[in-house]
């Protein structure tokens, strides 16, 4: 009994120090910020990386619970710009209230989220393939929807959501954001839903011995990942004022990295919400020290390229390291 | 009756896909079926032939590739730079698959020596390579003028297919690599069971790198022949490349985590999906609905294959 405890201990000390690593190359970089511009911490610049970050932050959520339990969900900007699409749609073109089509909107990110966890869970899919797959075909549809128009100005209390701010500073996305980071941590760390993802991500049949139904797991996890992206995309719409065919896709390989950057294992079963926030403020934060450096672009992808190889490299040699201490302990 | 039957099962679904979509789109114009759509038809899938073998090499060892557009791209650009400075052709095939071996040199390192997963890797690398790409041609296509070097890929008095030809030698270098080296049985070795072929010698960390690289080679092959086609070198040509190639290596049979698969089965993915973006614009869909339509039969494609697939094992 003891020993199983002191075990628990250690991995969370591993755990604990990768998370560490990672707010260190947060603090590295919002230090060189201040160096770059001294009001890199002024309220206004805060609050602006704050609000840029959360769509960033709300895809991510769907994401890491969808790559903790199964893979990653590369359909997820396509399903934001559909759900973006359809609400502006029913707003603009069938003076609908705007609670209902978000609420429609958010149903369809939900359907497209059941149809890539049939394809992975009952047909047997590797997740990479259907949903990227769907992303297709997703992608098409809103085109079709939207038959190549931008829409644009929106119905001001549905504005507020994206583009509203509380008390001056405080601006409405940051607060959604952070109601979906506390629904997504207490999901994952305090339901039984939560531990299942966790287990059927680290061993699908290990999962299965003991009682748990990896297939209605997974289900469930990419219909969670399928809303996420849903309200990113409405998000998306109040926040800029305007919906394209193509909005979500400047968004997959950016939500993948942030992911990937917070420390949430590609092979599953490992990985949390909180990694996912300081990888998304890392990205923002990198992005914002760029454009006060004036970078030219063509050297961005680089740029942000190397920075994920990096932090997974620190992330991983830390780890190691970590492991080797434990043994030498053991 | 019986032997029909099986005969028949054997055949992959995937062909039946194709057959039915040629009899449509020949239904459907006379303009299909003539021999001036096929030698189009060739021209347009052949170089994404090539790129799908190399994805298909590192899938079946358990393994992706994200950077393949990348490769292409900056491979592209190193090809159209090396003949604009007056090069010979040779040495600017050399340069093309040099940029591409020294890429994917890259990403085996990471993830083969460093422990990095795929994913994630080829991820960050394409940023870097696509990067480079536009810093090298300062986000401007860079044109390609020289006449013997575009004849590589174009249509040598409209009915010699050079594009064609050229990358249906890379392909079957790829064949041959694949069922006569050692690097193509130990793909499968490690694919199948990566500890278990350390166990019984294989330097897996070696073999591993040595696949990346080898993708990345062939990739920088089909780049040549890309730009000499496209007669520019683009620096965002290669976008969406490494996901086509992956669909097609999928369609075409190989299982992205068994070590099972085949390069020769690739060529139909291609087919497959060649057949249905030409095709879509010989019967005249309007371009509005076509991504939609091609996005929807690639996944039933990929539905029904792995489903049958998935059942022919488990028998």
């Amino acid at each position: 009994m003891s020993g199983s405890r002191l075990k628990n201990r250690k991995r969370l000390s591993t755990s604990a120090v990768s998370s560490v690593s990672r707010l260190a190359v947060l603090l590295i970089i919002i230090i060189m910020g201040c160096i770059i511009d001294s009001s890199f911490l002024s309220m206004r610049n805060i609050s602006n990386n704050l609000a840029n970050a959360s769509i960033l932050i709300v895809l991510g959520i769907g994401q890491t619970i969808a790559i903790i339990t199964n893979g990653p969900d590369l359909s997820s900007g396509s399903v934001m710009t559909i759900c973006g699409v359809i609400a502006a749609i029913l707003m603009k073109s069938y003076d609908v209230n705007f609670v209902l089509a978000i609420l429609l909107a958010v149903l369809v990110g939900c359907f497209l989220g059941a149809l890539n966890g049939y394809m992975i869970a009952y047909v047997g899919l590797p997740s990479f393939i259907s949903t990227y797959g769907l992303q297709w075909a997703v992608f098409g549809f809103a085109y079709v929807i939207l038959k190549g128009y931008v829409l644009y100005d929106f119905d001001p209390t549905f504005r507020f959501i994206g583009n509203g701010s509380l008390f001056g500073f405080l601006q409405m996305t940051t607060v959604v954001m952070v109601v979906f980071v506390i629904f997504g941590t207490l999901l994952l760390k305090k339901t039984n839903f939560g531990r299942q993802c966790y287990a059927v991500g680290s061993n699908r049949e290990a999962a299965n011995m003991s009682g748990i139904d990896p297939q209605k797991v997974i289900m469930k996890a990419f219909i969670l990942s399928g809303m996420l992206s849903g309200v990113t995309g409405i998000l998306y719409v109040a926040r800029m004022n305007t919906v394209q065919s193509d909005i979500g896709s400047a968004y997959l390989l950016p939500v993948l990295a942030t992911v990937y950057m917070g420390g949430t294992s590609a092979s599953g079963g490992e990985g949390g919400i909180w990694g996912t926030v300081v990888g998304a403020l890392v990205m923002t934060m990198v992005t914002n020290c760029l454009n006060l450096l004036a970078v030219p672009s063509e050297w961005r992808d680089a740029i942000i390229g190397v920075l994920i190889i990096v932090t997974v490299l620190l992330d991983i040699t830390v780890k190691k390291r970590m492991a080797k201490r434990k043994r030498v302990t053991v | 009756m019986d032997k029909i039957k099986s005969t028949f099962k054997r055949v992959p679904i995937i062909l039946w896909f194709i057959v039915v979509l040629i009899v449509l789109f020949s239904i459907r114009s006379d303009q299909y079926l003539t021999m001036r759509n096929l030698l189009v038809l060739l021209q347009q899938g052949s170089v994404l032939l090539v790129v799908a073998s190399a994805s298909t090499f590192v899938i079946i060892s358990g393994g992706l590739d994200l950077s393949l557009g990348g490769i292409l791209t900056l491979s592209g650009v190193t090809a159209a730079l090396a003949i604009n400075a007056g090069l010979p052709i040779p040495t600017v095939l050399i340069t093309g698959a040099l940029t591409g071996f020294v890429c994917g040199t890259l990403n085996g390192f990471l993830i083969s020596v460093c422990g990095l997963q795929p994913f994630i890797t080829t991820l960050g690398t394409q940023g870097v390579f696509y990067g480079l790409a536009l810093v090298l041609t300062n986000k401007q296509g860079i044109p390609v003028s020289n006449e013997a070097f575009i004849s590589l890929g174009g249509l040598i008095n409209r009915t010699i297919p050079m594009a064609a030809i050229c990358c249906a030698i890379f392909y079957l270098f790829a064949i041959v690599v694949q069922d006569h080296t050692r690097l193509g049985r130990y793909t499968f070795a490690i694919g199948g069971n990566e500890e278990g072929a350390r166990l019984s010698g294989i330097d897996t960390r070696l073999w591993k790198w040595i696949v990346y690289a080898f993708a990345g080679f062939l990739t920088g092959l089909a780049a040549v022949i890309l730009v000499a086609r496209l007669e520019v070198a683009d620096p965002l040509v290669g976008t969406k490349w490494e996901f086509e190639a992956i669909a097609c290596t999928i369609l075409g049979g190989t299982s992205m985590n068994i070590g099972k698969g085949d390069v020769k089965g690739t060529i139909l993915g291609v087919t497959l999906l060649t057949i249905i973006r030409s095709g879509l614009n010989v019967i005249r869909v309007p371009s509005l609905w076509q991504s939609a339509v091609i996005g929807t039969v690639i996944i039933l494609a990929i539905v029904f294959q792995v489903s049958t697939t998935a059942r022919g094992e488990k028998k």
